[in-house]
């Protein structure tokens, strides 16, 4: 396939189908989730083939009926996709497929891999969690496991509370800032923020429910934790550190935080994802190729690759700045392939330039990552090659 | 001409024919005042005739080159 031999069809036109199907996906479904983190694979059992597949009887056998007249299908995909991605499907399949999948879609175990725009639905098996996946909606088809009411409310402070997006680095004067910002503005903000955030969400309960309509004045007061926290995001001196502020799905974080960004032009909502489980994998290195090699020759990038294949060879321990490139372009690569960009890019530069600068801004916020982050993307020798560009 | 119009066009013509958006996005992004200011600026130059994109052999992006107008514009 040539560069240019993507689907010939504006991000515009792409975008508003992916929102269309979204919409079509959430009104069927209300229960939303996240995908674990793109291509964290490791912890997967071997595979072995037909293990335990005996064990299903009942009710269960029309699932394991349709599984069989899929095995062929299957045995395919599973050539294409890897080993890792069968195993997780044998997982599934031996610890017992919940009932509420629909069965009129097809299963997939591509995990890390969403529907292009106007391809067919299908269930997409994630470990222990089945997805609906169309066309870029994402939907859990089986229940989370229930939260405790303490898990509940710690994650409601989680994600209205302000974290600070400065940490501390044993240097006096970024970690002076540092505890004079946490402690003083952050504690403030979060005091009035979360209240104000509280009355927000029960004012949105309300008006999903009907019990009453439209208030602007609460909807307003909803506004201010965020516009407070955009006020405290001046940067500090300290350049290069990774902020550890935590992003709630589908927040705008200082990379996305510009006139002009679309998350439906950018592959889909921000998410949260940190590299704390990335493991640098064959696999994931061909991606990062295939992904990065739409741009063509780059120095800079092909240092990288090249580390990430001695990291792979067991050569090197992978640097923060090797986790953050390899995650980052598996991440583009997910938000190009979303919005129909499997390979190559817009033959109109216009376009070609926008796809990037959507997802390449969202991609950063999803792992919060700042919008200069060339230090914490590439190794001081990727550096050197980068700026002598 | 803005600011960051100059300043893109003075890094074009510093790497005259080695550049591509993705480079200098990649690069510079933060030398202007958000993406959307980028991706106008870029614009602009092209439109008004001060760059040029050329295809760059086997290269998926065209490479980045000042006109003469272009040049005429940088040396005022």
């Amino acid at each position: 396939m040539g560069p240019n031999d993507g689907p010939q069809i504006s991000p515009t036109e792409l975008a508003n189908r992916n929102r269309a199907e979204a919409a079509q996906i959430q009104s069927l479904q209300s229960l939303s989730s996240r995908i674990g983190s793109v291509l964290s694979d490791d912890a997967i059992p071997a595979f072995q083939p037909g293990q335990n597949r005996q064990e299903f009887s009942g009710a269960e056998n029309a699932l394991v009926g349709k599984l069989m007249a899929e095995d062929s299908i299957m045995r395919q995909q599973r050539q294409d996709e890897g080993l890792v991605q069968q195993a997780m499907f044998n997982n599934l399949v031996d610890n017992g497929l919940p009932l509420v999948i629909r069965p009129d879609i097809p299963i997939r175990v591509a995990s890390d891999i969403p529907a292009a725009p106007g391809s067919g639905a299908f269930l997409e098996v994630n470990g222990s969690i089945i997805n609906m996946v169309d066309g870029g909606g994402i939907t859990r088809m089986n229940p989370a496991p229930e939260a405790s009411v303490f898990d509940t409310i710690g994650n409601y402070i989680n994600n209205k509370q302000l974290m600070s997006p400065y940490a501390y680095n044993g240097e006096i004067l970024n970690d002076g800032l540092a505890s004079l910002y946490n402690n003083t503005f952050v504690a403030a903000i979060n005091t009035a923020g979360l209240g104000l955030g509280m009355l927000g969400d029960v004012d949105t309960w309300g008006q999903e429910n009907k019990y009453w309509g439209p208030t602007p004045l609460v909807s307003g007061a909803l506004q201010a934790p965020g516009m407070l926290s955009r006020m405290a995001a001046i940067p500090l001196p300290a350049r290069g550190k990774v902020p550890n502020e935590t992003l709630p799905f589908g927040a705008r974080g200082p990379a996305t935080d510009w006139d002009g960004f679309d998350e439906a032009l950018a592959g889909g909502p921000v998410r949260n994802f940190n590299t704390d489980r990335i493991k640098v994998t064959n696999r994931g290195i061909e991606v990062v190729e295939k992904h990065t090699g739409r741009f063509g020759t780059d120095e800079a990038n092909q240092i990288m690759i090249d580390r990430l294949k001695a990291i792979d060879a067991g050569k090197y321990t992978a640097t923060q700045q090797d986790l953050n490139f390899y995650s980052h372009e598996l991440r583009e690569y997910v938000r190009y392939r979303k919005l129909g960009w499997e390979a190559g890019v817009p033959s109109n530069s216009d376009q070609a330039r926008q796809l990037w600068l959507q997802t390449h801004t969202a991609t950063l916020d999803d792992y919060n990552l700042p919008m200069h982050a060339d230090e914490l993307l590439y190794h001081p020798d990727a550096l050197k090659a980068l700026y002598g560009e | 001409m803005t600011d960051s119009q100059r300043k893109l066009l003075e890094l074009i013509g510093e790497k005259d024919g080695k550049l591509n958006w993705y480079k200098i996005g990649r690069i510079h992004l933060n030398k202007f005042s958000d993406p959307a200011d980028f991706d106008s600026s870029m614009k602009h130059l092209q439109v008004k005739g001060l760059v040029e994109e050329r295809t760059n052999g086997g290269e998926p992006l065209p490479s980045l080159f000042l006109t003469e107008k272009g040049k005429e514009q940088l040396a005022k």
